[in-house]
């Protein structure tokens, strides 16, 4: 594993192989669910937030890949994963899911000296993202799309 | 948050054991738990949060039932009102680090109940622990129903004799049939055999009638 240090290492020592060794360095396009108006919470990793508090129920919900963010492959796939989850959720809920994970997607540019990619979900494209000490993602967003049309329905989104 | 009516700390938390999420997206959504004492089965359901507190319903899952939502044949609202015990309870959880406390209440709040969604395998982080639990559970009811159907037959085919004839049945011999686990004909045969042959004789005599009860009185389950 390369020698850069990762932005929240302290967190990562309380965790065996954390992020685990499979995990590399990758240069690609990824999508990730923001706030159309910037939010303190669109880069920061789960375990980070307090504000909504993190939904656990013992210490074994405290993982290693909290520490992370979550990325998609894809717009496509960040769009499929969002509009499953919201759906899926009670109908107060939804405005939680909102307010928590933002209603719009951005593309970013990864590079390699960006941070540690794994536990790529060949059916979701989803995957975990570690990032090195003093790197700013928000500053890689290439594009924001909206998730929602005027009328709070899902925008149609192309299949890439 | 919902405020819910007449809350009342239970000890319920305690005997339970979490086996596994069966509903699991950055946290526990849905999750299976196991009371010790007796092996019942219960879910906990994440149903509303506020600044500092995530909430979540507690209810008793009949095995049959959650058998049939994690191989997609029921909705977890029909899961739901599938309760045998409708006793609902619930836990806000504050700080995970600490033990949570677990409350009953009254009035369900129709905003809490579950949606008709179907069980999704792609959000289960461990179907095979949770499945084999549930199996678990569906065979030790299976084996309780097989002995409590054959116990209630024995006690019956006993209660029947001596209310005909109230010294048929010795004491000792009552006691040895109680103890027994599995009911074969050759254990009512060992159990007749030890008889006085006045009983003996009464047994055979019924046993050969026609009529439907008297059958009944020797038949096995």
């Amino acid at each position: 594993m390369t020698q850069k240090k990762l932005k929240y290492a302290k967190h990562l020592e309380s965790f065996p192989n954390c992020p685990p060794e499979h995990y590399i360095e990758v240069d690609m396009n990824a999508s990730r669910w923001v706030h159309s108006v910037t939010h303190t919470n669109d880069f920061s990793p789960r375990n980070i937030i307090s504000d909504p508090p993190p939904r656990m129920l013992d210490k074994t919900d405290l993982l290693c890949k909290g520490f992370g963010l979550s990325l998609f492959d894809t717009i496509c796939n960040a769009f499929s994963t969002y509009e499953k989850q919201y759906s899926k959720r009670r109908e107060h809920l939804k405005k939680e899911f909102v307010d928590e994970y933002g209603d719009s997607i951005a593309e970013l540019k990864l590079c390699k000296s960006d941070g540690l990619a794994g536990d790529f979900n060949d059916a979701t494209g989803h995957f975990t993202f570690h990032e090195y000490e003093n790197i700013d993602l928000a500053s890689r967003i290439i594009s924001v799309f909206n998730i929602f049309d005027a009328n709070g329905e899902f925008k149609q989104h192309k299949t890439n | 948050m919902e405020n819910l009516n007449n809350i009342k700390l239970t000890d319920l938390g305690s005997n339970l054991l979490r086996v596994g999420d069966l509903a699991y997206f950055e946290g526990p959504l849905l999750t299976l738990f196991e009371n010790v004492s007796n092996g019942s089965l219960y879910l906990y359901d994440w149903v509303d949060r506020n600044d500092n507190t995530n909430r979540w319903l507690i209810y008793q899952v009949d095995s049959f039932a959650l058998h049939n939502f994690i191989t997609s044949k029921i909705t977890h609202e029909q899961l739901f009102n599938s309760l045998s015990q409708k006793k609902i309870y619930f836990t806000d959880i504050v700080d995970f680090r600490s033990n949570h406390k677990v409350y009953e209440f009254e009035n369900l709040p129709s905003k809490y109940l579950p949606t008709q969604d179907f069980f999704d395998i792609s959000d289960c982080n461990s179907y095979s622990k949770i499945k084999a639990v549930v199996l678990k559970s569906l065979m030790r009811r299976k084996q309780e129903n097989q002995y409590n159907v054959k116990t209630t037959g024995i006690i019956r085919v006993i209660k029947s004799h001596t209310t005909i004839k109230n010294r048929l049945i010795l004491p000792q011999n009552f006691d040895a049939f109680l103890q027994l686990k599995e009911l074969e004909k050759s254990h009512i045969a060992t159990v007749f055999n030890s008889m006085i042959p006045k009983q003996q004789r009464f047994l055979s005599s019924v046993r050969n009638k026609t009529n439907k009860t008297n059958r009944n009185l020797l038949c096995t389950r």
